[in-house]
């Protein structure tokens, strides 16, 4: 195996995506066409997560004297000024170039392009040039792309490239006497960790990943997960969508997106396109972190976890399934013992007629993690102009050392109406349920302010429709105007 | 002159192709010499004399330029 990597390097934190790299994988298709494009952010990358991948770098894509047509396009729009975030921003726009738009028609409306620019790009901090000749280039690009066809290299070698990787996903895995594994069922999986008991478990590597470029931590073996074909699997059961815990959260972007869309918004401010193309629904979730964006979304939708372990002696699995609200039980301490997997979530299906927010606030758009998020359910009914709360669950992350449900709020909502009044006392009551902490990230009260300011918007959104709430959209409307 | 006209950045092939090379990039030669810049320790004031004579003999040091 050659490997030619000579990219960039910043932070070594996967933030700024000075260093982001591509891999290529086959689709779920008999010729595996069409290759699906993801970028990631190399500097946390672990060797495992290429296994079955093309990897593509900056260099790859063409030289300074026969440019690719994303290189073109940032040279002419004056994209670079010390150069040193333009390879990954190369990337990233490479990515853009690849995907492939089931709607062309949607990207050809100026407001859904500049969104989907936005979403590919907010994983690239660039801190000298701006980024409006960067979005020139990627809206010249697109143009190019769509309207004019125009293809690269890679295009003309998809065929050839997805046989071959095909072939690769097929091959036996390197030997156990190796350090790195990467199984592909769960029973190799469980198996391997048996022999194996110390070997690190990764998935998507995008929080594990700076325990090695942070903390300088070594692992005498690796276990990578994320070819566990039972781990990626989507069922969609009457009454629950069962997702499996090795789905990244792009792949659960586009499940939430037509199941639960109300939670589509939160989900594209998940990290970055590099971190979302990568981390993984039980990597989220098994970190256990307070501020992880997935739990108050599956606290407020009720759902559930499915865990697994191997018995001593046995080869087949068993799975047991604890509710969510009950599987956090400390800061970063779980119901799962120390033989289980994450092995799938389950989430009942929502009623047509009930209602989902979930609300993210941090100190960026794009690319940051939360100081507080907010997630919302609720039935609601309106019985002579007044809107009232049947039922209703709160979750909050970033408020408590663990991501939690509000109950002594929950219960000052439920059965009341939705006004003011009654929103004041359930912003009160949010004080017994949480007393947060003072961090880099936000204060005390400005979190308890900010908790409540929400339920305030819940408010507005479900009683008040034509008020604008959403910054984002607020943000397009004056765009337009100017 | 190019007041008026719109030329691209002159490394901007080498920046979009990730060859650009940064002063951090760029190898030691063998016997290179390194500079060291010695500023005042004050905000303002005037020189009146000055002795380097310590900086002279330090280990390894070739030159020593004023100005």
């Amino acid at each position: 195996m050659t490997v030619m990597i000579r990219f960039l390097l910043n932070n070594d934190i996967g933030d700024c995506g000075a260093c982001t790299v591509v891999l290529v994988s086959p689709s779920d298709t008999p010729s595996g066409l069409p290759l699906q494009y993801a970028g990631a952010n190399s500097c946390i990358l672990l060797v495992g997560a290429l296994h079955g991948k093309q990897l593509i770098t900056v260099e790859h894509l063409g030289t300074p004297t026969r440019l690719h047509p994303v290189q073109q396009a940032l040279v002419e729009h004056h994209a670079s000024q010390c150069g040193f975030c333009t390879p990954g921003f190369v990337m990233s726009l490479f990515t853009l170039f690849h995907q492939e738009f089931a709607a062309q028609e949607t990207y050809s409306q100026p407001d859904l392009r500049h969104a989907l620019i936005e979403q590919y790009l907010g994983g690239n901090l660039c801190r000298c040039t701006g980024y409006r000749p960067i979005i020139a280039a990627a809206e010249m690009l697109l143009d190019i792309r769509l309207n004019q066809e125009v293809q690269d290299v890679f295009d003309e070698r998809a065929a050839a490239t997805a046989r071959t990787l095909l072939n690769c996903q097929q091959k036996q895995n390197a030997e156990v006497t190796t350090s790195v594994h990467v199984p592909t069922s769960i029973v190799e999986a469980l198996s391997l960790w048996k022999l194996n008991p110390t070997a690190q478990i990764i998935a998507g590597g995008t929080d594990l990943g700076l325990a090695v470029t942070q903390q300088l931590q070594t692992w005498p073996a690796i276990i990578h997960i994320s070819n566990v074909r039972e781990l990626k699997t989507v069922q969609h059961e009457p009454d629950r969508l069962v997702v499996g815990a090795g789905v990244t959260i792009t792949e659960l972007l586009d499940i939430m997106t037509l199941d639960f869309p109300d939670a589509a918004p939160m989900l594209l401010r998940f990290g970055s396109e590099q971190v979302r193309s990568q981390a993984t629904v039980g990597g989220n979730l098994g970190t256990a972190s307070p501020i992880g964006d997935l739990p108050p979304l599956l606290l407020a939708l009720n759902a559930s976890i499915e865990l697994i372990a191997l018995p001593e002696g046995s080869s087949a699995p068993q799975t047991r399934i604890v509710a969510l609200a009950d599987y956090f039980t400390g800061y970063r301490e779980t119901q799962r013992d120390s033989d289980e997997w994450i092995y799938a979530v389950h989430i009942p299906v929502l009623a047509p007629a009930d209602t989902l927010r979930v609300y993210k606030i941090s100190k960026r758009m794009d690319d940051d993690i939360s100081s507080v998020c907010a997630a919302i359910w609720a039935q609601t009914i309106e019985k002579g102009g007044i809107r009232y709360i049947q039922n209703i669950r709160l979750a909050f992350g970033g408020m408590a050392a663990l991501p939690m449900r509000a109950n002594h709020t929950e219960t000052v909502l439920q059965g009341s109406e939705l006004t003011t009044t009654v929103i004041a006392k359930a912003a009160q009551a949010l004080h017994q349920d949480f007393q947060p902490i003072d961090d880099a990230r936000a204060t005390a009260s400005y979190r308890l302010q900010v908790a409540g300011n929400l339920l305030h918007r819940f408010q507005i959104e479900l009683t008040e429709p034509d008020v604008l709430t959403d910054i984002t959209v607020v943000d397009s409307c004056m765009e337009s105007t100017l | 002159m190019s007041a008026g006209k719109s030329i691209p950045h002159d490394s901007a092939h080498l920046h979009v192709t990730g060859s650009a090379e940064y002063v951090d990039d760029i190898g030691s030669s063998v016997d290179q010499l390194h500079v060291a810049i010695g500023g005042a320790s004050i905000a303002a004031g005037r020189i009146t004399a000055m002795d380097l004579s310590a900086v002279r003999e330090a280990q390894g040091v070739v030159d020593v330029m004023q100005r």
